[in-house]
């Protein structure tokens, strides 16, 4: 029995929750590999992103790559999200980094890669755009948006983020000084033998 | 088709194969918190459906399927392609496997999950998945109310059922829980020492002396009788009168035809004018206040605040504020419809023995619950207020939060937090002890055991202590409070997990 999410969230609220959001560049596919489901099947690429904006998030280091899922049609591989050598994007990132991997891995939240004009703005279908932002992020009839009223859409974010930080803060000040999550004590006790009763952490098995 | 995947009258054992979940890359720290949003997620269970079905957290593996009578909880990179799925349930009879998809596998992008408290719709709450997969666990196929937790497509409100129409569900499936008859505590010595205090209501076998949600208590002022109050999950809300011993009027007071979700709050005013309030049993968890002018003999509805929709246990409380006689209410706001503010803590003021209330206003955005709310208050403007703390995705739930407090400008105004620096799954309760001046907080703790524990606070005091660990009195219910001067004690009802 499955749990399923139908729908799209609205935009506001995937760049409420993306980890990074920036402009920059694609650079070439750095590997491909089938990932052994789907129909037709699915492969993933991983691609290089050369930032040139930073708009929300932290970045380490110049390069970030970025993981596109794709259906492979006998040779070919139609990626998800528009994917263009050195053309410029906004792109909507979430992490997705793997234990087994290394660098900055990212995935698009919701296929979240828009082209960018030269006149700095981004391209973003109408049906996505929300009601929950009014007279922020407003299409202009080409159906483009200037990056800088998603800058101060963001810089808005931010505020509420560092107001929602102060007051929790201000809630739990005296009792958020430990940093480590507090044990889960609802483990049944164990013969004094096995060591270490009630602690989370136990190794598997 | 439903049917009973487990066997009723056991308890399976709950297994988080975690090192599943790091492998896909969620944060390892995540840990404590997954691991409390899956015991959030069946104590929901157990206290609202109330069912012989309980489950129980039994440690970490590294299986990927379950033995028998185990749940194991894992996570795979994605469902097979197959379409936007957040989790599945899968197994045989008396073994199951909860999965967590890590992707959407429509588009790839990895699902934002979040261990609880999601905050916008681009993140998606594991207690909330958990909630409706441990719905499969308990045999239930999906809804087609779009209300109820079974609804088949994840909603954020699922995680505060389950409603009307699984309870009724689960109820066909598996029979109640038989193992809570209701039990009294009592103290002399303002919380400092608690004992058994054998009554007459404890040892009467029959199934309205039990329940798995929490019972409401408060002394009748002037006197000497104490209401004592309860519901069953999808049964009438139930009072009784009390002196601690024996229960006169011996009739089961039944506040016809309602339905109640959650267990009642009682107050009393001086001279023994008595508020109820419940959490009506529709979809929409609305509050239901009534009143009595002879002690509990007789009920009428009264006025309810605006809008007042509860995902817990509400709380009434009772004071003076500049020689005017003040009720307070607070309760745990639901709305389907606003996923940012469910959960706030809400409070409205009457000065008119319940007829009309105050606005409600918030105590605050951050001061948030997934549970019920307490309040206790002298007669003099001094209030407490307390809760398990829901605010954070992924940090401190179910941290007991009080709030020292008074009414102001027809307000209830925070003044101080006092950390009890312990957890709790479901509210705590809370009481004033007139006689030795002390606030009294009793809550139902996170072991194993899931003991009770009480701690005190002098009027002036702006810290608790004196906490007393009831190491010999498990409950899976929260407690209840009340206190009589005319015994010069405090007695603490909770529902006793055993025979």
């Amino acid at each position: 029995m499955p749990t399923e999410y139908l729908g799209t969230p609205p935009f506001t609220d995937r760049l409420r929750s993306a980890d990074l959001i920036l402009t920059g560049r694609l650079g070439h596919l750095v590997r491909e590999q089938e990932i052994g489901w789907g129909d037709p099947p699915k492969s993933q690429g991983i691609f290089d992103v050369t930032p040139d904006d930073v708009l929300f998030g932290h970045l380490a280091g110049d390069v970030l790559q970025l993981r596109v899922l794709g259906d492979r049609r006998g040779d070919r591989i139609d990626w998800l999200v528009p994917i263009a050598e050195e053309a410029r994007f906004l792109f909507v990132l979430v992490q997705d980094t793997l234990p087994d991997e290394t660098g900055s891995i990212y995935a698009p939240s919701w296929l979240g890669v828009y082209p960018v004009d030269d006149e700095d703005r981004f391209a973003i279908p109408a049906q996505e755009i929300d009601d929950r932002a009014p007279g922020t992020l407003v299409p202009d009839e080409a159906g483009r948006i200037p990056l800088s009223r998603l800058r101060e859409l963001l810089e808005t974010f931010g505020r509420e983020r560092e107001e929602q930080a102060r007051q929790v803060d201000e809630l739990v000040r005296t009792s958020r000084t430990a940093t480590d999550y507090p044990t889960v004590r609802e483990l049944p006790p164990e013969p004094e033998s096995a060591g270490r009763p009630g602690e989370i952490g136990r190794p598997p098995g | 088709m439903a049917q009973q995947w487990y066997p009723a009258g056991t308890r399976p054992h709950v297994m988080i194969n975690w090192q599943s979940f790091v492998n896909q890359g969620i944060p390892a720290s995540w840990q404590g918190a997954f691991t409390d949003a899956v015991i959030n997620a069946y104590t929901r269970w157990m206290t609202m459906a109330g069912v012989d079905l309980r489950f129980q957290f039994y440690g970490y593996t590294s299986n990927t399927t379950a033995g028998p009578g185990e749940l194991v909880i894992q996570m795979d990179p994605a469902f097979g392609g197959g379409g936007p799925r957040l989790a599945s349930t899968f197994g045989g009879y008396n073994a199951l496997t909860i999965i967590f998809h890590r992707r959407n596998a429509v588009n790839g992008t990895p699902w934002n999950f979040v261990p609880y408290n999601a905050t916008n719709s681009g993140e998606f709450d594991m207690q909330t998945i958990l909630t409706h997969e441990l719905g499969h666990c308990h045999g239930l196929d999906h809804s087609p109310n779009t209300n109820d937790t079974m609804f088949a497509f994840y909603a954020y409100f699922q995680k505060f059922g389950p409603y009307e129409g699984d309870v009724a569900a689960v109820k066909s499936l598996y029979p109640d829980f038989a193992q809570n008859r209701l039990r009294q505590l009592r103290s002399t010595d303002g919380a400092a020492s608690w004992s058994d205090a054998p009554n007459e209501l404890t040892p009467f076998n029959n199934y309205q002396a039990r329940t798995t949600l929490s019972p409401g208590v408060a002394g009748i002022s002037a006197c000497g009788l104490y209401l004592v109050g309860w519901s069953h999950p999808n049964r009438v809300p139930t009072m009784l009168r009390t002196d601690g011993d024996k229960f006169l009027f011996r009739r089961w007071f039944f506040y016809g035809g309602e339905r109640s979700i959650h267990g009642p709050a009682f107050a009393s005013d001086a001279d023994g004018l008595l508020l109820w309030a419940w959490v009506n049993n529709d979809d929409n968890c609305t509050l239901r206040v009534a009143i009595s002018g002879n002690r509990g003999m007789d009920w009428a509805f009264t006025g309810v605040p605006a809008n007042a929709s509860s995902c817990g246990t509400p709380a009434l409380a009772w004071t003076r504020v500049g020689g005017q006689s003040t009720w307070i209410l607070a309760w745990t706001k639901f709305d389907r419809a606003n996923q940012s503010t469910t959960g706030e803590i809400m409070t409205s003021i009457s000065v008119n023995n319940g007829a009309s209330w105050s606005n409600p206003v918030s105590f605050g955005s951050f001061a948030k619950a997934a549970s019920g709310v307490a309040l206790a208050a002298t007669a003099s403007n001094e209030v407490m207020l307390g809760f398990a703390w829901s605010g954070s995705a992924t940090f401190g739930i179910n941290a007991i939060r009080t709030f020292r407090c008074d009414v102001n400008a027809g307000q209830l105004r925070p003044l101080l937090p006092m950390w009890a620096g312990r957890q709790t799954r479901i509210q705590p309760a809370l009481s004033f002890d007139q006689t030795h001046q002390v606030f009294v907080l009793a809550w139902r703790d996170q072991n194993f055991a899931t003991t009770l524990a009480t701690m005190t606070a002098a009027v002036v005091a702006q810290s608790w202590g004196g906490t007393v660990e009831l190491l010999s009195f498990s409950s899976n219910v929260a407690p209840g409070l009340g206190s009589l001067p005319e015994y010069a004690e405090s007695v603490l009802w909770y529902a006793y997990e055993g025979p």
